[in-house]
């Protein structure tokens, strides 16, 4: 069927690309499936490879998210840009890994590429306490007001899912 | 001199899930800005989730969303086969299918439903909500439950399908083809309808792809995306349909984007009980494994993802789930803006999440900057004394 058509060589084709055009800072490609590759990347440099994607797809590609995993063994947050690109027969889920140090948790924005990640760094600034410098308004998003500052729930080494003992 | 008055709309709302509150900036009677405050509802599923097992984790994944439960856990499933390597057999897969559009199929119907109320064409909501009554029937033969249906379990599915209700879908989903297609003949022409929601919350294509909206709120404005067709899943790569998209970008594409989805849905799963393999609809999961898996389904909102993250214990050591309306807050805001108020709950409406009814009242003075939070039990207290 037409609108089923996957070309593996035309993605392979859009890695390599991706991978030539910036190849100091890519440290390692990793496929999983013919849809999908995980690129990681060394630190501070998402903004090259998302504004690299969405100059070269501007009518067929967008953010799906940003999200992060605390491996708290290593000391670092793995933080991961996943972005989308479907033209003609490229389809091709690109998950971008950048690690950012767990005791210095500071990136750049990618709000002025992408509006659309407004939410996404809110949530992970308040989940996990990453600061985007230069987002328009790192506020609280999901947490109540009354939450106390500085906890950061979904880190590893916060427990707030401890049993309270029972008073009956 | 303007005067910009800051209106809150929420958190609370009788009719559909997800209370969400939103701050428009109107002036007069057009709305400006509009900023959105989540969180009322948030249980902290993703931390939960790091702190169970699969076998029961998967009732939790489909407590996410009530509405589109099934999309939920297929996705969840997906998402952990894909990290402990297990190959789902076929039936199975088609069995998913038919769960995840009878799904569809309802939530479509609802959301129909609802925006014709909103629009206070209640005869419509009633018509169409006699109908879902079909499908809600259909799904309760097919998984037990009418709306959480636990259908979906980590390396297949939970019942096997009876030739008596393959014969008896065959027999009532063509009749709900005919209704619907004569709701999208009313939808099309009815004059209530048209002027409610023709040139009513544009967004182009560009800025769709910018703010990233996903799901018919996308397919609205002409993006044409589709998991089911971009990253087939299940047993999508093997069924043929049409990815549906409207150029018009208003809020009358994106409820004909689900008029037509649902005319699809009806013929995928005709077609998958058509072609149902035999065999058996279940392989038994491992328990602690390592990998990783990212499982992304088509939700009737839009897309869902689950992404799981496995080192060896039996537990996740993350799992991340993406919802599309949260996906779609920052598009609708810019949907919003130069619009009357009147017409915040159709744009609202066309994105299918819920509105809210006013809380408080929040008045900003423009001149000082001073703001202001005045309760409700104040405005009763002063002005509505006995």
């Amino acid at each position: 069927m037409a609108q089923k058509s996957l070309n593996i060589a035309d993605n392979k084709k859009v890695v390599e690309e991706l991978v030539s055009t910036l190849k100091d800072k890519v440290l390692d490609v990793k496929w999983s499936g013919p849809r999908r590759v995980y690129v990681k990347i060394a630190p501070h440099s998402h903004r090259e490879f998302i504004k690299w994607v969405r100059d070269k797809f501007p009518n067929s590609s967008y953010l799906v998210s940003i999200d992060t995993v605390d491996f708290i063994d290593r000391g670092e947050f793995e933080i991961r840009y996943k972005m989308q690109i479907v033209h003609n027969s490229i389809k091709l889920a690109l998950i971008f890994e950048m690690n950012v140090p767990r005791d210095y948790p500071k990136v750049r924005t990618i709000t002025d590429i992408v509006p659309g990640a407004v939410l996404y760094e809110r949530e992970n600034y308040e989940m996990f306490g990453i600061i985007f410098e230069g987002h328009p308004n790192l506020a609280k998003f999901f947490l109540p007001e009354t939450w106390p500052e500085g906890v950061y729930p979904l880190r590893k080494d916060v427990n707030i899912l401890r049993k309270k003992p029972k008073v009956w | 001199m303007s005067s910009l008055i800051s209106l809150v709309v929420g958190p609370q709302h009788p009719a559909l899930h997800e209370p969400e509150r939103f701050v428009f900036k109107i002036e007069g009677e057009t709305i400006v800005d509009v900023e959105p405050r989540l969180g009322y509802v948030h249980r902290g599923i993703e931390k939960l989730m790091e702190t169970k097992e699969h076998t029961e984790a998967i009732y939790l994944a489909e407590r996410v969303c009530g509405i589109c439960n099934v999309a939920h856990t297929l996705s969840y499933g997906e998402a952990v086969e894909e990290a402990a390597g297990i190959e789902v057999p076929p039936r199975a897969k088609y069995l998913r299918v038919i769960a995840h559009e009878l799904n569809r199929i309802h939530s479509h119907l609802l959301l129909l439903g609802v925006a014709a109320e909103l629009m206070g064409f209640e005869t419509l909501f009633m018509l169409i909500w006699r109908d879902r009554e079909i499908v809600m029937k259909l799904t309760e033969d097919l998984t037990g439950n009418r709306v959480i249906s636990a259908f979906v379990l980590v390396g297949g599915v939970s019942r096997d399908i009876s030739p008596e209700l393959v014969y008896k879908m065959r027999k009532h989903l063509p009749k709900l083809y005919e209704r619907v297609k004569q709701y999208k003949k009313m939808m099309e022409e009815d004059p209530t309808f048209t002027a409610r929601t023709v040139n009513v919350g544009y967004l182009s294509k560009s800025r769709m792809l910018e703010l990233g909206g996903v799901g018919p709120t996308a397919r609205g404005s002409s993006v044409r995306m589709d998991v089911r067709d971009f990253d087939p899943y299940a047993a999508y790569d093997e069924i043929p349909f049409n990815v549906i998209v409207y150029d018009e970008g208003d809020s009358w594409a994106r409820f004909m984007v689900r008029v037509d989805e649902t005319l699809e849905a009806i013929n995928i799963i005709l077609y998958a009980l058509d072609h149902l393999p035999q065999g058996p609809i279940r392989v038994r999961p491992p328990r602690g494994f390592e990998g990783e898996g990212f499982g992304r389904v088509e939700a009737p909102r839009g897309e869902v993802f689950h992404h799981t993250i496995w080192r060896g214990e039996s537990k996740p050591w993350r799992h991340r789930i993406r919802t599309p309306t949260y996906a779609n807050i920052p598009a609708v805001c810019e949907m919003f803006k130069g619009y009357h108020l009147a017409d915040a709950p159709v744009i609202l409406g066309s994105i299918d999440p819920c509105f809210s009814c006013t809380d408080r009242l929040y008045v900003v003075d423009v001149r000082t900057g001073e703001e202001k939070v005045i309760p409700y039990w104040y405005i009763r207290k002063k002005y509505w004394k006995r």
